[in-house]
C-alpha cells in the first residue's frame, strides 16, 4: 500500500511500555528517511526502517537524516505529553518524488533494529533540485506537536 | 456511591508536517526568519481578537528583528569565508 495518511506505528506503543525509547535531548538518536509512493507497508503496521522504495539522489544518504530533539522535549501540558524535533533540511539536494517519511530510532538494536516511531504522509510528491528539501515540524505544543501521548 | 471505575481515553497521536523545497539554491533568509518566529511565538485561533491582533503585531516585529539578524550573520560569515 502506498502512503495513506499519518500513522503512529503500533509497535511503537508497545516499545514505549517496554521503555525502549528515550526522546530527551541527548537521549536516543532518531532519524527520518524519505520514501516514494511506491513504498509498501507505510501505515501503523510498520515496525522498522526499510530501504525499500527509499528515495535516492544527490545530497541524500540511505537511512535518511538524524533529527534532533527540540530543547525541552519531552513536554507536558495537562494530560498531554509531546515530543518535538528541529526541522530537517537536506541541503544542495536533488530529491525526486518523495511522498512521505518514516521516523525511527537509530539507537535501538533489539528486539528490532531501527524501530519505527511514525509514518508521515506529505500528501503529494515533493522534489528538490540542487536545493533545500526541508521537512517542517508542526507547532511545538500539546495540540499540534509531531508526537503526542494523550 | 459510584462503583464505576474512572477511566480516561489515552492514545498516541502524530502531527502533520509540511515540506518546503527549492531548486538551484537554498531557502531565502525570509523563510528561516519565519521558521524561527513560528517556533518562538504561536498565536492560537481561539484567543480573543484584541489579544490575537496584539500577538500578530508582536510576531511581525519579531520577524523583522530575526530577519535582520540572519542577514547580518550571513554578511559577517561571507566576509570572512575563505572558500
Amino acid at each position: 500500500m502506498a502512503f495513506g495518511g499519518n500513522f503512529v506505528c503500533s509497535s511503537f506503543k508497545q516499545d514505549l511500555l517496554a521503555a525502549r525509547h528515550n526522546f530527551q535531548v541527548g537521549g536516543n538518536t532518531f532519524k527520518m528517511a524519505l520514501y516514494t509512493n511506491a513504498a509498501t507497508g507505510m501505515d501503523a503496521t510498520r515496525t522498522a526502517y526499510t530501504s525499500g522504495s527509499e528515495v535516492a539522489g544527490t545530497g541524500y544518504t540511505a537511512g535518511g537524516m538524524v533529527i534532533v530533539q527540540q530543547a525541552g522535549t519531552p513536554n507536558l501540558t495537562g494530560t498531554i505529553a509531546w515530543v518535538d524535533f528541529v526541522d530537517a533540511t537536506w541541503t544542495a539536494a536533488t530529491i525526486s518524488l518523495a511522498r512521505g517519511a518514516v521516523i525511527y530510532n537509530d539507537t535501538l538494536t533489539t528486539p528490532v533494529a531501527d524501530a519505527s516511531v511514525c509514518v508521515l504522509d506529505f500528501g503529494a510528491d515533493k522534489s528538490s533540485s540542487s536545493g533545500d528539501f526541508t521537512v517542517v515540524f508542526p507547532t511545538n505544543d500539546s495540540t499540534n506537536a509531531i508526537i503526542r501521548i494523550a | 456511591m459510584n462503583d464505576q471505575p474512572w477511566t480516561e481515553a489515552a492514545g498516541a497521536i502524530v502531527g502533520a508536517v509540511t515540506v518546503s523545497t527549492t531548486s538551484n539554491g537554498g531557502h531565502p533568509p525570509e523563510f528561516w526568519a519565519q521558521r524561527v518566529v513560528d517556533r518562538l511565538i504561536y498565536v492560537g485561533d481561539q484567543a480573543p481578537q484584541p489579544i490575537r491582533d496584539q500577538a500578530h503585531a508582536y510576531r511581525d516585529q519579531m520577524f523583522q528583528i530575526v530577519l535582520a539578524g540572519i542577514r547580518q550573520a550571513l554578511a559577517s560569515d561571507r566576509a570572512y569565508r575563505k572558500d
